[in-house]
C-alpha cells in the first residue's frame, strides 16, 4: 500500500487540513502553543541559566550589554491516529475495501511527511486491535477485513487506547447499529482533531428499485427477502439520510468533520472533490 | 407436435412445479449488504400463519419456465414431418350417374370412390388438406379449396352422382390449376379413360367401376288427344347387358296403378311400350323393376300430363268467298284450334283493306285484295317470281313458293316490314306502328294458285303455331336432364304493371331458385331429375318434370376398374427441409443452457 501509485500521487498532491490553531505534539512542522525552536520569532526575554545559548541575541547584547534570548514559536508534529474499520461490512465491494486502505495509507503518509508518527488501528475482532506504523504500512495491503463486531462496541471496551491531543481519523461505513451522538462523543474525546470519513458503495448510497432480493447482512449473516420497490428503497434512503445527518450534526457539535465518500469514485476523485471540500485535505 | 406424447406431457408438468416452487420457496437473488437494519428488517413483524401471496413474476421464473418448455418440446419429439410433407389432395370425382351403380359386392361405385379418397387422406400426414371437385357440364367444387378432411367428409356424405354424360376435362383443368401451387390430383371415376384420351399429365386416375348389366328407360312421352282428352304414354327401355332380364313396369298416379306390364327383355334389346291413360291424371310415376338391377336413377320416370293449348281463330273473310273457303279448309284441318268471335280470338283473319285495332294480345292477318275495287284489282300485278323470302322468320319455315303465281299485287302504302317480296313489291309484310302482331297478305287468292300449292297449309300452320307459342304458359311439360326449358310468361314484350314486380320462382321439393322475369323465360339446364313448379308470385304458373335419360350412362357394361399413375410427378406437391427435429435439438439445447446460465446469473450471490 505504501507503493500504491494512487496513494503516492495523493500524498504528493495534498497535505493534511489541520487547523491553524496550535495543537500539541512532537517538535515538528506545526506551531505549538508554547515557544519552541521554530524560525518564527515570538518575543525577547532576559537570559536565564539553562537557556539555549544558540538563541542569545548577540546584537542586542552589543547594543545594551544585556543578554537577551530570542524566543521562537514552538513547532510540533501532530499525533495522527487512523481508526480503520476492518469489519466485513467494508468488503461488500472490493472498491470499498480498497478505498479504505488507500485512505488510511494516504493519511499515514501525509502525517509522516510532516514529521508525525502515524498509527493505524485495524478495528476488527482482535483485542487489543492490531496497529500499523509507517514502517509496517505495507502490511495494510494484505490486511483482511474479517471483523464482525462494530466500532461502537469496540469503543465501549475502551479499545483502542487512543492518545490525547491526537489528530484522529475514523474510516468506516458507519452502517452498524449505533447511536451517532454516543459514537461521536467517544471518538472526539481527547482528540485535537476528529475526522469521520464514511465510505459507501454507490448501491449503498443510492439503491435503485428492483425485483425481489434476498438481503444478507455481511457481518451477521441475517437474511431477509424483500421486494425492492420504490417504497422500500425510499424508506432505506430516509434511514440512511437520517443516520448521515445525525453523524454530521454531532460532528459539528464536537468540532469534528464528517465526510461521505463513494467507493466507486476512487481515491483521486474522493480526495479532490470530497476531502478537500470539507478541508480534511489541502492542496500543496 | 404431439404433447400427447407421454414424455412431452410429463415435461409440461414441470411448468406448474416451477411455479409452485417459486410461490412457496422463493429464490430471490441474494445480495450482501452492510446495514441490514437500514432496510427495516428489524421492524418486520412476521404474521401468524401462512400468508398467501401473489406469485412473483421474476426473470428467474420466466427463464426457468421457458427452459422447461423448450425441454418439454424437445422431449415430446414433435413431428415436423407433418409440416414438411403436408399434402394438398385435389380429388376430382366423376359425378356421372353411373357412379351410383351398385357393384357385384353390394357396394356402390360412389361409396368406393369416397373410400378411395378417405384412404388416400389417411395415408397423408396430419395437416394435409383436400379439395373435392365434381365433374359435370360445369365443374362444381364440393369442398374446398384446401379444407381439412373432416369438412370434405361431411360434404361427401351428401353427394349423390346424377349427371348425364359429360366431358371431365374442364374439371381436371380446374384441378390442375389448383395444383399449380402444390398438390396431387386424383381423378376417381368408374370408367378407366383410354390411353388416347388426353388427360392432364399430373392426374392420377383410379377407376372403381366394373362391368354390369343394367335396365333403363331411355325415353318417355305423354301425349293427349285434344278431342277425347285421353292420353297415351310412350316409353322406351333398354336392356344394356348380355343376358335377358324380366322387367316389370308399373305406372302409378298417386296410389292408383294406371298401367303395368311385365316383359322379358333380351340382352342388348330395346323395347318401346305404349300405354293409354285417361285424361285428368295430372302426373304419372313410372317404375321399372328388375332383380339385380344395379342403377336406380334410370329406372324411374315421372311424367306431367300436357295441357292442351288451343288457339282460337276468327275467320272474318266472307264465308262464301274463295278466300274465306280457302282459309277455312286449312283451319279445319289443323289440330287444337277452335273458332271464336273476333273480339275474343287469338288470331283474326280479315280482309286486308281493314286495319286491325292496336291491341297487344291480337294477332291479325289481313288478306288482299287490299283495295277490292274493280279498278284496283285490274291494275294489280301478277308475279311469277323470283320471290325473296325472309327465311329467318318462323312464319316462313318450309315456304318455297315454287311454281306459285302471286297474283293481285297492289301497292302497299303502309309502313311495313316485308317478309316476302318480289322486287319492290311487298307480298307478305308485317305491319309497323301497331301493338298487334299484324301481317298483310298482298294477294288476290282467287287469281293466284297459292292456295293450291303445298306452301298454303304450311303458311297457315306456321301462323297458328306461332300464335300458339305466343300464348302464355309452358310449351312442354316433360324434359330431359340438361335440356333447355323455355316458356312464355306473358304476351307481348312488356308486362302489365300489376304483375311486373312479382317474383318468379322455380321450386322442386324444398329447393327453390328465382328466375329472371321476362316475356320469354329461359330456365338454365337442370342437373337434377324431379318435378318442378313455377310460381308467379304465390300463384302456380305451371309444373313440369325433368327425367334422367342417358343411354350412355345407363350402359354399364364398358366400365372397368383400374389405376393409372400421373405421368408427371408434381414437384411442388410438398416441400422438404432437413430433419427439423435435428434443428430443434441443435437450437433447443444451447437455448436451455443459455436460459440456465441466465437463471444462475440472476440468482448468483452478489455483494452490495
Amino acid at each position: 500500500m505504501r507503493n500504491d501509485p494512487d496513494v503516492l500521487r495523493a500524498a504528493s498532491m495534498y497535505q493534511l487540513g489541520l487547523p491553524r490553531m496550535p495543537v500539541s505534539g512532537r517538535s515538528g512542522e506545526l506551531l505549538g502553543r508554547g515557544t519552541g525552536t521554530s524560525l518564527e520569532f515570538q518575543e525577547y526575554r532576559e537570559y536565564m541559566p539553562g537557556d539555549d545559548i544558540r538563541h542569545l541575541d548577540w546584537s542586542a547584547y552589543a547594543r545594551s550589554d544585556a543578554l537577551m534570548v530570542r524566543l521562537y514559536r514552538e513547532e510540533i508534529s501532530p499525533r495522527m491516529e487512523v481508526l480503520l474499520d476492518t469489519s466485513r461490512s467494508m468488503t461488500t465491494t472490493s472498491n470499498k475495501m480498497l478505498l479504505a486502505k488507500q485512505l488510511a495509507a494516504t493519511f499515514s503518509l501525509l502525517s509522516g511527511a510532516i514529521g508525525g508518527r502515524p498509527i493505524i488501528w485495524l478495528l476488527g475482532d482482535e483485542r487489543p486491535p492490531r496497529s500499523l506504523f509507517l514502517e509496517t504500512l505495507q502490511a495494510l495491503e494484505t490486511t483482511s477485513f474479517e471483523g464482525q463486531g462494530s466500532l461502537d462496541a469496540l469503543l465501549a471496551d475502551h479499545q483502542p487506547p487512543m492518545q490525547r491531543q491526537s489528530v484522529r481519523v475514523v474510516i468506516s461505513d458507519f452502517l452498524f447499529p449505533h447511536d451517532p451522538e454516543t459514537l461521536v462523543r467517544r471518538l472526539a474525546r481527547d482528540a485535537s482533531v476528529l475526522w469521520l470519513i464514511q465510505i459507501l458503495t454507490s448501491w449503498e448510497a443510492n439503491p435503485e428499485p428492483g425485483g425481489g432480493t434476498r438481503l444478507i447482512d455481511v457481518e451477521t449473516a441475517r437474511e431477509t427477502d424483500l421486494y425492492l420497490n420504490r417504497k422500500v428503497v425510499s424508506e432505506y434512503r430516509q434511514r440512511l439520510g437520517h443516520l448521515q445527518e445525525e453523524l454530521a450534526l454531532h460532528c459539528r457539535r464536537h468540532h469534528a468533520t464528517f465526510a461521505t465518500l463513494t467507493a466507486e469514485s476512487g481515491l483521486a476523485v474522493s480526495c479532490r472533490e470530497e476531502l478537500t471540500q470539507v478541508e480534511i485535505l489541502r492542496t500543496t | 407436435m404431439y404433447f400427447a406424447n407421454p414424455i412431452g406431457l410429463l415435461g409440461l408438468l414441470s411448468l406448474p412445479a416451477i411455479a409452485i416452487i417459486h410461490l412457496y420457496h422463493r429464490r430471490f437473488p441474494p445480495r450482501l449488504v452492510a446495514g441490514l437494519h437500514l432496510w427495516g428488517e428489524e421492524v418486520r413483524q412476521p404474521t401468524a400463519g401462512r400468508k398467501r401471496e401473489r406469485l412473483p413474476i421474476t426473470p428467474s421464473l420466466l427463464l426457468e419456465l421457458l427452459a422447461a418448455l423448450v425441454l418439454s418440446l424437445i422431449l415430446s419429439q414433435p413431428r415436423f414431418g407433418e409440416m414438411d410433407e403436408v399434402t394438398h389432395l385435389i380429388a376430382v370425382l366423376d359425378n356421372s350417374a353411373s357412379m351410383g351403380a351398385t357393384g357385384a359386392e353390394g357396394v356402390s361405385f360412389r361409396d368406393q370412390a369416397v373410400a378411395q379418397i378417405r384412404s388416400r387422406m389417411e395415408d397423408t400426414s396430419r395437416g394435409s388438406v383436400i379439395t373435392v371437385i365434381l365433374t359435370g357440364r360445369r365443374p362444381v367444387m364440393l369442398a374446398g379449396p384446401a379444407v381439412e378432411w373432416d369438412v370434405a367428409r361431411q360434404a361427401l356424405a351428401d353427394w349423390r352422382p346424377t349427371a348425364t354424360k359429360h366431358d371431365v376435362l374442364s374439371a381436371l383443368d380446374m384441378a390442375s390449376q389448383l395444383a399449380e401451387n402444390g398438390g396431387e390430383v386424383l381423378f376417381v371415376t368408374d370408367s378407366m379413360p383410354s390411353e388416347k384420351e388426353q388427360l392432364q399429365k399430373n392426374v392420377e386416375v383410379v377407376s372403381v367401376g366394373e362391368s354390369l348389366s343394367n335396365l333403363a328407360f331411355t325415353a318417355a312421352r305423354w301425349t293427349v288427344n285434344s278431342t277425347t282428352l285421353n292420353g297415351q304414354i310412350f316409353l322406351r327401355l333398354i336392356n344394356a347387358g348380355p343376358r335377358s332380364a324380366d322387367v316389370s313396369i308399373v305406372g302409378r298416379s298417386g296410389t292408383s296403378t294406371v298401367f303395368s306390364s311385365k316383359i322379358t327383355l333380351a340382352g342388348g334389346a330395346e323395347r318401346s311400350l305404349e300405354a293409354p291413360v285417361p285424361g285428368g291424371l295430372g302426373r304419372v310415376d313410372i317404375r321399372l323393376e328388375s332383380p339385380g338391377d344395379p342403377l336406380s336413377i334410370d329406372n324411374r320416370v315421372t311424367l306431367i300430363e300436357p295441357a292442351i293449348r288451343t288457339v282460337s281463330v276468327a275467320n272474318q273473310l266472307p264465308a262464301d268467298s274463295f278466300s274465306g273457303r280457302s282459309f277455312q279448309r286449312v283451319l279445319d284441318a289443323l289440330p287444337d284450334l277452335r273458332r271464336a268471335p273476333a273480339n275474343g280470338a287469338h288470331l283474326v283473319i280479315a280482309p286486308g283493306g281493314e286495319m286491325p285495332e292496336s291491341r297487344r294480345d291480337l294477332w291479325w292477318l289481313g288478306v288482299g285484295p287490299l283495295d277490292p275495287s274493280e279498278e284496283s284489282r285490274k291494275a294489280a300485278r301478277d308475279l311469277l317470281g323470283p320471290f325473296l323470302v325472309e327465311k329467318r322468320h318462323s312464319l316462313l319455315d318450309g315456304i318455297l313458293l315454287s311454281g306459285v303465281v302471286w297474283a293481285g299485287v297492289q301497292p302497299v302504302e303502309l309502313g311495313v316490314a316485308p317478309l316476302i317480296s318480289a322486287g319492290p313489291q311487298k307480298l307478305l309484310s308485317q305491319l309497323d306502328g301497331t301493338e298487334s302482331t299484324a301481317f298483310l297478305l298482298n294477294i288476290d287468292l282467287q287469281r293466284s294458285n297459292l292456295t293450291e300449292s303445298p306452301d298454303w297449309p304450311i303458311l297457315l300452320s306456321n301462323l297458328v303455331e306461332l300464335r300458339r307459342e305466343s300464348l302464355p304458359g309452358l310449351r312442354r311439360w316433360n324434359y330431359r336432364l340438361n335440356e333447355d326449358i323455355v316458356f312464355r310468361l306473358f304476351e307481348g314484350a312488356f308486362e302489365s304493371k300489376e304483375t311486373a314486380g312479382r317474383p318468379l320462382t322455380l321450386k322442386s321439393g324444398d329447393e327453390s331458385r328465382v328466375l329472371a322475369r321476362s316475356a320469354i323465360v329461359e330456365v338454365p339446364p337442370l342437373d337434377d331429375a324431379g318435378v318442378y313448379t313455377v310460381l308467379d308470385g304465390d300463384e302456380p304458373f305451371g309444373e313440369f318434370a325433368v327425367n334422367y335419360f342417358d343411354l350412355e350412362e345407363s350402359t354399364l357394361t364398358n366400365l372397368r376398374s383400374g389405376h393409372r399413375e400421373a405421368t408427371v410427378e408434381e414437384e411442388d406437391a410438398h416441400f422438404e427441409i432437413d430433419d427439423p427435429y435435428t434443428w430443434l435439438i441443435l437450437v433447443g439445447l444451447p437455448l436451455i443452457i443459455l436460459l440456465a446460465f441466465s437463471d444462475w446469473f440472476l440468482l448468483r450471490p452478489r455483494k452490495a
